[in-house]
C-alpha cells in the first residue's frame, strides 16, 4: 500500500510535468512531444545495445506510468469493453454447442462432446440445402437488381441542376430507410391483398383476374427485390453522391472540349470516378452473400413460399430457437459465419488485385 | 455545371426530371395511401382501393386504438425503452469514444482490435440467446437496453468527432487541474453536443422500430413495446386480442383501418424527428464509410 501511494501521486503529477514542457515549447503540437520522447527512447536502445535490458525496463516503467496516469480513462472505457466481452465474446464461446449434444439442464460445460455430428446431420438435410440455395440465389438476384439501383439513381440526381429540387428528392428518397420492415411489410400486404388491395383492383379493372401474390412462389423473390429497392435505393445514394461531389468541374469542361456529349461525360468522367467506391460496396455485398435479410424475409414470408423464400437466418430462428434444436441451429450459424468470412477475405483479395483498392 | 443547350441535353433533362418526380411519387404514395385507408369509413373503403383523397373522413380507427389498453401500454413501453437506451448508450459510448482518442494509451490498439473483430465474427443467434438467458435478461425490458449499451458504428462516429476537437481546449483544463472525467463532462460533452444529438436520434429511431429483440427475448405479451405489437397486428393478423370483446359486428369492418391507424401512430414520431436527423446523417454516414 505504501509503495503504491507515491506511485499514484507521480501518476497524477505526470500530466503536469508534460504540460510544463509543452508550455516551454508551445510551437510543437502535443502529439509530437510524445512521439519525440518515444523516439528518444528508441534512440537509446539503438545507440547502446549492451544495456538493452535496462532500457526495456525503462520503457516498461514508462508504460506503467502512463497506465497510472490514464487510470480514469480505463475506468471510462470499462463499461463499453465489458459490454463487448459479455455480449459479443461470451457468445463466441457458446459456439462450442455446435460440437456438443446440448442439454438445457446440463448447460454448455456439462453437455457431452459429439464432434462433428451436428454438422453431419445438417449437411444431410435437404431442407438445409434448400435454405442455403435460397439465400445465395436471393442475394445474387439482389446483387444484380438492387445493387446498381442507387448508383443509377445517384448519377441521375447528380445531373439535376436545380439545388432545391435535388434536395427535395433526397429528403424523400431517404425516408423509407427509417421505416421498419414490419411497417413496410404491413403496407405491402395491404397493397397486394386479394381483398380490395390496390394492385389487384387495378388488375381487375384491366380485365385481369385477382392474384394472391403473397402465397405464390413465383412472386416472392420479385417482391423481395422490389421492396428492397423501394426501401434502400435512396439511402444507398448518399455514399455515391458524396463521391460525385468531389469530381472537379474542370474534368467535365475538358470532356466537353474533347467533344463529349452528356452520355460521354457520364461514361468517361462520372463512372471512372465511382469505380473505387463501387468496388468497395461490391466487396461488402459479395462478402455477405450467405447472410440474408432476416427482417425483410421474416415479415413477408409464410409457409406457402418457404420453398423459395426461406433463408438460413430464418431457418436458424425457426428450427434452432422455435423448435429448440440448439446444437443444430448453432452449427448452421457457424457454417454460415465461416463461409462468410472466407468470402469476405476472397472478395477483398480480388478487389485489391483488380482495382488496387481494398477494405483491409 | 457545364451548360449544354443542345436539344438532346434538354430532352434528357426533361426526362430525368420526370423520372425523379415519379420516384418521389412512388416513394410517398404508400405512406399516403396508409393515411387515407386509416381515415376511411368502412362504407367508403369497400367501394374502391385507389385513393388520392379520402371521400369521407372518420377517426373511428384512432378512437379504437386509443381505447385499447394494450396498445397504449405498448406505446408507453416504447417511449420508456427508447429514452432509456438513448441516454444509456450515449453515456457508455461517448465515454469510450473519448478514451480511444488518447492515442498513446497503452493497450489502445488491442482494445480497438477487440472491437473490430466483433464486426466480422459473432457467436450467432443461439449462443447469444443462451447467454442473454443465462444473465437473466429474458422477459425483462432491460434486454432492450443493456446489451445495446455500445454500438460500434456510433462509437467510431463520436470518436472521430471528439478527435477533431483542438487539444488546446483540453490542455488548458489540465492546467486548471481538472481530471479526465471532469474534462469529459465539462468540455468534451458540451463541445460534441451536435454529434451526440445526431447519434441520439439514430439510437431513438432504431429502438422505436425494434421488434427483433422483443420477438426473440420477450415472451410475455404484456411487456411488448409498440413495434412488436405492430408486427403481431400487421403480419400475424392478430387484431382481435387488442381489445377482447370489442370485436362485434360493426367493428370488424374497421380491421384494415385499425391496422393502418397503428402504422400511422408508429411512424409519426419518426417523421417528426426526421428533419433533425436528416441534417446530420449524411455527414455521419460518410465518416462511418471512410473509417470502415
Amino acid at each position: 500500500m505504501l509503495d503504491y501511494l507515491p506511485a499514484v501521486r507521480t501518476g497524477q503529477q505526470d500530466p503536469n510535468r508534460d504540460r510544463s514542457s509543452r508550455i516551454k515549447d508551445a510551437s510543437v503540437p502535443v502529439t509530437s512531444v510524445k512521439s519525440r520522447r518515444g523516439t528518444a527512447a528508441d534512440g537509446t536502445i539503438r545507440s547502446t545495445p549492451p544495456s538493452d535490458r535496462r532500457s526495456r525496463r525503462l520503457s516498461r516503467r514508462q508504460t506503467l506510468k502512463k497506465i497510472l496516469r490514464y487510470r480514469v480513462i480505463y475506468l471510462m472505457l470499462a463499461p463499453a469493453i465489458l459490454t463487448y466481452i459479455v455480449f459479443n465474446y461470451l457468445p463466441m464461446y457458446g459456439v462450442t454447442i455446435a460440437f456438443k449434444d446440448y442439454w438445457l439442464s446440463r448447460g454448455i460445460l456439462g453437455s457431452p462432446w459429439i464432434g462433428l455430428y451436428n454438422f453431419k446431420v445438417i449437411l444431410g438435410l435437404d431442407k438445409f440445402w434448400q435454405v442455403f440455395r435460397n439465400t445465395i440465389v436471393i442475394n445474387a438476384l439482389k446483387l444484380a437488381f438492387v445493387f446498381p439501383a442507387p448508383v443509377v439513381l445517384a448519377i441521375l440526381m447528380n445531373e439535376v441542376r436545380s439545388r432545391k429540387f435535388k434536395r427535395t428528392v433526397q429528403t424523400v428518397v431517404y425516408l423509407p430507410h427509417f421505416i421498419s420492415w414490419v411497417v413496410i411489410s404491413g403496407i405491402v400486404l395491404a397493397l397486394l391483398s386479394v381483398d380490395n388491395g390496390l394492385v389487384n383492383t387495378i388488375l381487375e379493372s384491366l380485365g385481369g383476374r385477382k392474384i394472391p401474390f403473397m402465397i405464390r412462389s413465383e412472386f416472392f423473390r420479385p417482391i423481395l427485390i422490389i421492396t428492397e429497392i423501394w426501401k434502400e435505393a435512396g439511402w444507398g445514394t448518399i455514399i455515391y453522391l458524396a463521391v460525385l461531389c468531389t469530381i472537379p468541374q474542370e474534368l467535365y469542361e475538358a470532356a466537353v472540349i474533347d467533344g463529349a456529349g452528356r452520355f460521354g461525360r457520364t461514361l468517361h468522367v462520372t463512372l471512372p470516378a465511382l469505380t473505387a467506391i463501387i468496388a468497395t460496396m461490391l466487396i461488402l455485398t459479395v462478402g455477405n452473400m450467405t447472410i440474408g435479410n432476416f427482417d425483410q424475409v421474416l415479415n413477408l414470408y409464410n409457409p406457402m413460399v418457404y420453398d423459395v423464400g426461406d433463408i438460413i437466418d430464418t431457418y436458424i430462428y425457426r428450427v434452432g430457437l422455435g423448435e429448440g434444436k440448439f446444437g443444430m441451429g448453432t452449427a448452421v450459424g457457424l457454417f454460415q459465419n465461416t463461409i462468410n468470412l472466407v468470402l469476405l477475405l476472397a472478395a477483398n483479395n480480388l478487389a485489391k488485385r483488380v482495382t488496387g483498392s481494398s477494405l483491409y | 455545371m457545364v451548360i449544354d443547350k443542345s436539344r438532346g441535353a434538354k430532352l434528357f433533362e426533361a426526362a430525368n426530371t420526370v423520372f425523379l418526380c415519379l420516384t418521389v411519387a412512388l416513394t410517398l404514395y404508400p405512406f399516403w395511401s396508409v393515411l387515407v385507408m386509416s381515415l376511411m369509413p368502412y362504407s367508403e373503403a369497400i367501394k374502391t382501393s385507389f385513393y388520392l383523397f379520402p371521400t369521407r373522413v372518420t377517426l373511428d380507427a384512432y378512437r379504437y386504438i386509443m381505447a385499447s389498453d394494450r396498445l397504449i401500454r405498448g406505446l408507453g413501453y416504447s417511449v420508456y425503452v427508447t429514452v432509456l437506451l438513448v441516454f444509456y448508450q450515449l453515456w457508455i459510448t461517448s465515454m469510450a469514444a473519448y478514451g480511444f482518442t488518447k492515442k498513446d494509451l497503452p493497450g489502445r490498439n488491442a482494445l480497438l482490435t477487440l472491437i473490430i473483430i466483433t464486426m466480422f465474427f459473432g457467436g450467432g443467434l443461439i449462443p447469444y440467446y443462451l447467454l442473454v438467458k443465462a444473465v437473466g435478461l429474458v422477459d425483462s425490458l432491460w434486454v432492450m437496453v443493456i446489451p445495446a449499451g455500445v454500438n460500434t458504428f456510433h462509437l467510431i462516429l463520436i470518436k472521430s468527432f471528439i478527435g477533431s476537437i483542438p487539444s488546446e481546449m483540453e490542455e488548458s483544463a489540465i492546467i486548471d487541474g481538472a481530471g479526465f472525467f471532469r474534462i469529459f463532462r465539462s468540455i468534451i460533452v458540451p463541445l460534441s453536443s451536435s454529434v451526440l444529438a445526431t447519434v441520439g436520434l439514430f439510437i431513438a429511431v432504431g429502438q422505436w422500430n425494434n421488434w427483433y429483440t422483443p420477438l426473440i427475448f420477450i415472451n410475455d405479451r404484456e411487456k411488448w413495446p409498440l413495434a412488436m405489437l405492430l408486427r403481431e397486428i400487421l403480419i400475424n393478423n392478430q387484431t382481435g386480442y387488442l381489445q377482447p370483446g370489442f370485436m362485434v359486428n360493426r367493428d370488424i369492418v374497421l380491421i384494415r383501418s385499425v391496422k393502418m391507424g397503428v402504422v400511422i401512430v408508429s411512424i409519426v414520431p419518426i417523421i417528426l424527428v426526421y428533419p433533425f436527423i436528416q441534417r446530420y446523417f449524411v455527414k455521419g454516414v460518410m465518416i462511418g464509410a471512410i473509417k470502415s
